[in-house]
């Protein structure tokens, strides 16, 4: 199929062009997600700033209130240095106000108190909910641990890296000053004591992220605070630990330089992270970090360029199919646009052809008749018919109308116009035409349609009409010298037996009737097409006004009153659509006169011996006439010929019978006519001789009017009141 | 019209003269009957002097000629005028006979 190619062009055309676009979009898809993923990384660069700072305030503040509260019962604790029982007073005073406090303890310089012994720490410390007493004494020796040394040495208050205290069991942070005597001697270290893990809950009481972490740790890079077990496992923590520590780590600055970031890979189950810590201001000189997860920070982000991506192809894809769709359609639309324009084309010749079928004008040799044919098919092809032909001095013409329209009825015309002129080339009567045709129609008439068609045959020598009509309209005959006469009504309808269409009943008789034309007067033949053309109000032009303009016309010329009245009816249908299939045939009887100058007549008895008779005849006519002497056997073979013929066959056997020849002529045509009282003999209607055939197989018979009609220019039949009248005719002057 | 027939060893030579119209060709069949019984002797037709043949005189020569074909012999025409042979035409006989 032609139309393959180029669907599958422009299917390939579409596809590439989805590529592309889809190509495209996800480049720009991906530039945006590019594009916020860098925004969600500042962002959350910001937010973990943030985090830092906040977090790390909260924790100092509550360092700070701890510190506070240490240094405010400082000086009441050095008032009542020489009092030691007083100092756990103090103590509780301080736990008391601190109920998260882990507990609070003074060591003092060994042998401070004679009495207490070397080694005296007074220590008080929440024991669920009650503030409970213990001194530390000798069996533990405070005054080695490096926090004693160096408050006492070096007189300056500090924080205490994280480590396990067995008494309480907990991890502890520890804030210690040094106690002053008025001599402002360093007597005395007065602590307390945090845990951990409150601290490690005043840094997560809430995440930035769920997946969050928050760590404090020492400068030296020990965990003080983390997230509670049961959150997130050691193990981890360690890592991230690990990872802050280790200075082969790369890390990176902030954009605002607040914090430093490290990206790390969480070993067991390859998430990726990012640590962002900063150290305190200050004291403690701690650090803070926050851990947020990659998958919880960008995969939203992620997912939703994922969606994006996805939801567009399949956008892209199912847009794909449909314009493929559509194309087919289109293509398909083409197609039958071609197979539309290919009917058309086709169509286009048809009526092409049918048009050739029609009878050429009349050539101008003709001077007895003007006839003239108009025939508007309603589609492309049509089924009405016009013919006429002269054969032997008649003029034979038929109109028809198949019923039906389009190529049907076009084909069955042609079928019809063949066989009329097939059966008249030897058949004069049109009766016996009409039958012909008619038994051939019904025989192989399946689809039952049926044709109206009048035929008509005019001799042109006499004027005599016969005709015979099949359910066509009646023609009319116009009186043209009446028109000059401006008489009332010239046109009348010819009168016909309506009889049957064609191709109804096979054994329909058709009769054949009789009139003569007047000379001067014009025929007028047509189909519905002309009566029943509609105009928009749905009206009829009808056989009235086709009456009326044919009585009121002017127009002797027969292609003048056709165009004439095809201009009636168009003006008439004013634009409507036509629905039939409009014909008309005219036809202008003009007969000349022949002058005759000479003329002579014999009369012979039907016996052959009188051809003698008639040998002398014809060659002193020839004589009279100065015809040169191969032309006057020619006519002399062709007028002995016909009159053997007559003699042989016009009488029946037996009988004797005249046989007349006329001869007459105007100087430019002789006419010959033989008449005889026989039976109806019509040998213009015999079949022509097959001069082709070989000796065996040649008939006999059958030479003597084959000569007549190949050596006379016409001959001409008819049957004048009970005689046979064969008239031959040769133009002898050039 | 004249018919003469001259019978020799080899051939007939069939001698036409004048204008053979229908009635004459009537006579001039009897004449010529005696060819239908021509046993191997091909048939010369002269007619230098004929002048005129109507169609049942070319029916006799046909005739004359399937007999003689069918013995196997030839027929002949000599001398045709151009009239004549333009009837030969008109009628197709012209492929049918030989012409000298």
């Amino acid at each position: 199929m032609a139309f393959r190619p180029t669907t599958f062009r422009l299917k390939n055309k579409v596809v590439l062009n989805i590529i592309l676009a889809a190509i495209v979009l996800e480049l720009i898809s991906g530039a945006q997600f590019y594009y916020f993923q860098n925004m969600l990384a500042d962002e959350l660069e910001m937010r973990a700033e943030t985090e830092l700072t906040m977090k790390a305030m909260v924790v100092k503040s509550s360092l700070n209130l701890s510190e506070n509260s240490l240094m405010g019962h400082l000086w009441e604790m050095e008032r009542n240095i020489a009092q030691p029982d007083s100092m756990f007073g103090i103590m509780e005073g301080v736990l008391r106000s601190h109920p998260n406090l882990v507990g609070c303890w003074i060591a003092f310089v060994p042998d401070y108190y004679p009495d207490k012994g070397r080694l005296f720490e007074p220590y008080s410390y929440w024991d669920h909910g009650t503030i409970r007493r213990q001194i530390i004494g000798p069996e533990h020796d405070y005054s080695q641990s490096g926090v004693y040394k160096k408050v006492v040495s070096e007189d300056v208050s500090l924080w205490v890296a994280p480590y396990y205290d067995h008494f309480s069991g907990l991890n502890l942070v520890s804030y210690a000053v040094p106690i002053h005597d008025k001599k402002k001697d360093v007597v005395a270290v007065f602590g307390l004591d945090i845990s951990t893990k409150w601290l490690g809950d005043t840094l997560n009481y809430r995440h930035i992220y769920e997946s969050s972490i928050d760590l404090l740790l020492t400068k030296e890079g020990k965990q003080v605070a983390g997230p509670s077990p049961q959150r997130v496992k050691q193990n981890d923590v360690d890592n991230i630990i690990s990872i802050i520590n280790d200075s082969a780590v790369a890390k990176k600055m902030s954009k605002h330089g607040k914090c430093k970031i490290a990206t790390f890979t969480d070993p067991d189950d390859h998430e990726k992270g990012y640590v962002y810590y900063t150290s305190f201001k200050g004291k403690p000189d701690w650090q803070i970090a926050v851990v947020c997860y990659d998958n919880e920070v960008f995969g939203p982000l992620r997912k939703m360029h994922w969606t994006v991506l996805l939801t567009t192809l399949a956008g892209l894809i199912i847009l794909g199919f449909i314009v493929s769709y559509f194309i087919r359609n289109d293509t398909k639309l083409k197609m039958t646009k071609k197979e539309k324009e290919r009917i058309d084309h086709e169509l286009h010749i048809a009526n092409n052809i049918q048009m050739q079928m029609l009878p050429k004008q009349m050539p101008a040799e003709r001077d007895d008749i003007d006839i003239y044919g108009f025939l508007l098919p309603a589609r492309e092809v049509g089924g009405d018919l016009y013919d006429y032909f002269v054969r032997d001095e008649k003029l034979f013409f038929c109109i028809g109308d198949v019923s039906g329209k389009g190529v049907p009825a076009a084909i069955l015309m042609a079928v019809i116009h063949t066989w009329v002129r097939a059966t008249a080339t030897h058949q004069s009567n049109p009766a016996q035409i009409m039958r012909a045709i008619n038994e051939a129609a019904c025989e192989g008439n399946e689809s039952n349609m049926f044709v109206t068609l009048f035929i008509g045959i005019l001799d042109l020598p006499t004027g005599r009409l016969c005709y015979c009509n099949a359910g066509h309209d009646a023609p009319v005959v116009l009186r043209v010298e009446s028109l000059e006469l401006r008489v009332e009504r010239p046109a009348a309808a010819l009168e016909v037996k309506a009889n049957l269409p064609i191709g109804i009943f096979s054994d329909f008789s058709y009769e054949m009737q009789e009139t003569t034309i007047d000379s001067g007067s014009m025929i007028f033949l047509y189909t519905d097409g002309l009566t029943e053309a509609m105009n928009k109000g749905r009206k009829q032009f009808g056989i009235n006004r086709v009456m009326t303009l044919l009585n009121r016309t002017t127009e002797t010329s027969p292609k003048q009153l056709l165009d004439a009245m095809s201009h009636e009816v168009k003006v008439f249908a004013n634009g409507t659509e036509q629905s039939d299939d409009l014909t008309m045939l005219a036809i202008r009887y003009t007969p000349k006169q022949f002058e005759s100058t000479l003329s002579e007549t014999l009369v012979l008895k039907n016996d052959i011996h009188e051809v003698s008779r008639f040998s002398s005849f014809i060659k002193s006519v020839m004589e009279e006439l100065s015809v040169d002497k191969s032309l006057g056997r020619e006519l002399r073979l062709a007028i002995e010929e016909a009159v053997v013929n007559v003699i042989n066959y016009a009488y029946p056997a037996g009988t004797e019978g005249d046989i007349t020849i006329k001869i007459t002529s105007d100087g430019n045509t002789l006419h010959c006519q033989i008449i005889d009282a026989g039976i109806p003999f019509d040998p213009t209607t015999k079949d022509r001789t097959d001069t082709t055939l070989s000796v065996q197989e040649r008939p006999v018979g059958g030479l003597g009017i084959l000569l007549v009609r190949e050596l006379m220019d016409s001959i001409n039949y008819e049957r004048i009141d009970g005689q046979n009248v064969l008239t031959l005719i040769k133009r002898i002057k050039s | 019209m004249n018919t003469k027939i001259e019978e020799f060893d080899d051939k007939y030579l069939v001698t036409l003269e004048g204008e053979m119209d229908t009635a004459a060709a009537n006579e001039a069949e009897e004449v010529l009957k005696e060819l239908y019984k021509n046993e191997g002797k091909e048939v010369i037709f002269e007619c230098k002097d004929l002048e005129y043949i109507a169609s049942s005189g070319l029916r006799i020569l046909i005739n004359i000629l399937k007999v003689t074909m069918a013995k196997g012999n030839r027929v002949l025409l000599r001398n045709v005028n151009d009239d004549i042979k333009n009837i030969f035409k008109l009628t197709g006989f012209i492929n049918i006979f030989e012409f000298e």
